[in-house]
């Protein structure tokens, strides 16, 4: 009996059967609705005046749009372009960035996600990161930033101001692709497809998007900057690990942590 | 799935015997499985997930094959599939008690066995 890999699935006792393509208006139907549920709930986050105050809606939600709520987070998933995607917005919750695994069991662990790339080579984290006002690396060739000042993220395109302030005052910074800025979607280097990430913007709501499918960054920045998302940018990908506390306290994990002294999450609580 | 059909586990030290729809899923750990049964008894038997899969396709009669194995890690009974999210990775078995299971598989798995029981409903 052959052996299998984690990617594949065998009917005990039977011939496997072969996937299929069909069910298109099921799928159709599906992403009618989630796009419609996706903007009545982004739609509305974006008035309130903070994240804050943003509260996440029950009444909106579908089963078949498969919208999680819980007081902390909101997770959506919806398909933009045959991108499919889930967005997981924290609600009332603060940002910060951190090197090493956050704990599953802090019960204010509300989403992680890893942040900076760390090299294969030799472990360094790339480009510019700062945690709490002390620089644990340097480095420019990506363009994107994140920094974060009393739980909030700023993120776009430069940063060098942002990275002084930090230091200062004791702030976090770390450096990733830029992917969209200002709604446009921005000309990206690498090449090839993978599961990806990214930190967004839209109106005053900041989420985390992650693909359920690999994609190329272009595929993956077009679908956001078609979402709405007026900047983004990317995030660990691939298989990293991304942790959420759901509805009731269930911890959920996507992915696995990479084996490095330097793995670094973006980690948001209450 | 008949009843009375069961999973007899047979080593130098021990049997167990189980009725097929009593088993929810089975995981490996290492050299050992953990079978994980519909009243919530999870016991810990000393076969390999490969060679428990041999085992119950010998056991099994092939028009009710009523098991699948998912990646290299579990063997899940296709009645107690409850809930499949492959963009997260998430596998919810239920019980007929209506006890719930959580597990976590690859998303590629997932996908398949997904439209393994969406084929299976035409």
């Amino acid at each position: 009996m052959k052996e299998l890999d984690d990617n594949e699935i065998r009917v005990i006792g039977a011939p496997s059967p072969q996937p299929s393509h069909g069910n298109w208006w099921v799928a159709v139907l599906v992403i009618l609705v989630a796009v419609i549920v996706l903007v009545l709930a982004l739609g509305k986050a974006s008035h309130e005046e903070s994240v804050a105050e943003t509260q996440p809606s029950t009444e909106e939600t579908s089963p078949m749009a498969s919208v999680e709520t819980s007081e902390s987070l909101t997770v959506v998933d919806t398909i933009i372009n045959d991108v499919p995607l889930t967005l997981y917005c924290p609600l009332d919750a603060n940002a910060s960035l951190q090197i090493g695994l956050p704990d599953a069991g802090d019960t204010a662990l509300v989403l992680a996600v890893m942040a900076a790339d760390v090299r294969a080579d030799n472990g360094g984290i790339v480009g510019d990161f700062v945690v709490n006002g002390r620089v644990l690396a340097r480095g420019e060739r990506k363009e994107g930033y994140c920094a974060i000042a009393n739980g909030v993220p700023t993120f776009g395109r430069g940063g060098e101001e942002a990275l002084e302030r930090v230091q200062k005052e004791g702030g976090d910074f770390f450096r990733q692709y830029a992917l969209v800025a200002d709604g446009e979607v921005l000309p990206l280097k690498p090449k090839g497809k993978n599961h990806r990430r990214a930190l967004c913007r839209l109106g005053h709501q900041i989420f985390v998007a992650a693909s359920g499918d690999r994609e190329s960054y272009h595929d993956f920045a077009t679908a956001l900057a078609d979402l709405g998302v007026k900047d983004a940018i990317a995030l660990v990908g691939s298989e990293s690990l991304l942790i959420y506390r759901a509805d009731g306290g269930l911890v959920h994990s996507v992915g696995a942590a990479i084996d490095s002294p330097n793995a670094n999450f973006l980690v948001w609580r209450r | 799935m008949d009843k009375d059909e069961h999973i007899v586990i047979s080593t130098s030290a021990e049997l167990l015997r189980v009725a097929a729809g009593e088993l929810v899923y089975a995981e490996a750990d290492g050299n050992y499985t953990t079978l994980v049964l519909s009243d919530g008894e999870r016991r810990v038997v000393t076969l390999q997930l490969g060679q428990l899969e041999r085992l119950i396709a010998s056991q099994m009669p092939q028009s009710a094959p009523g098991f699948v194995r998912i990646g290299k890690s579990l063997i899940v009974r296709i009645d107690s599939v409850r809930y499949i999210h492959p963009a997260r990775g998430v596998l919810e078995l239920a019980n007929p008690t209506g006890q719930k299971h959580e597990l976590q598989a690859s998303r590629e798995a997932l996908r398949l066995l997904k439209e393994m029981i969406e084929r299976s409903m035409k």
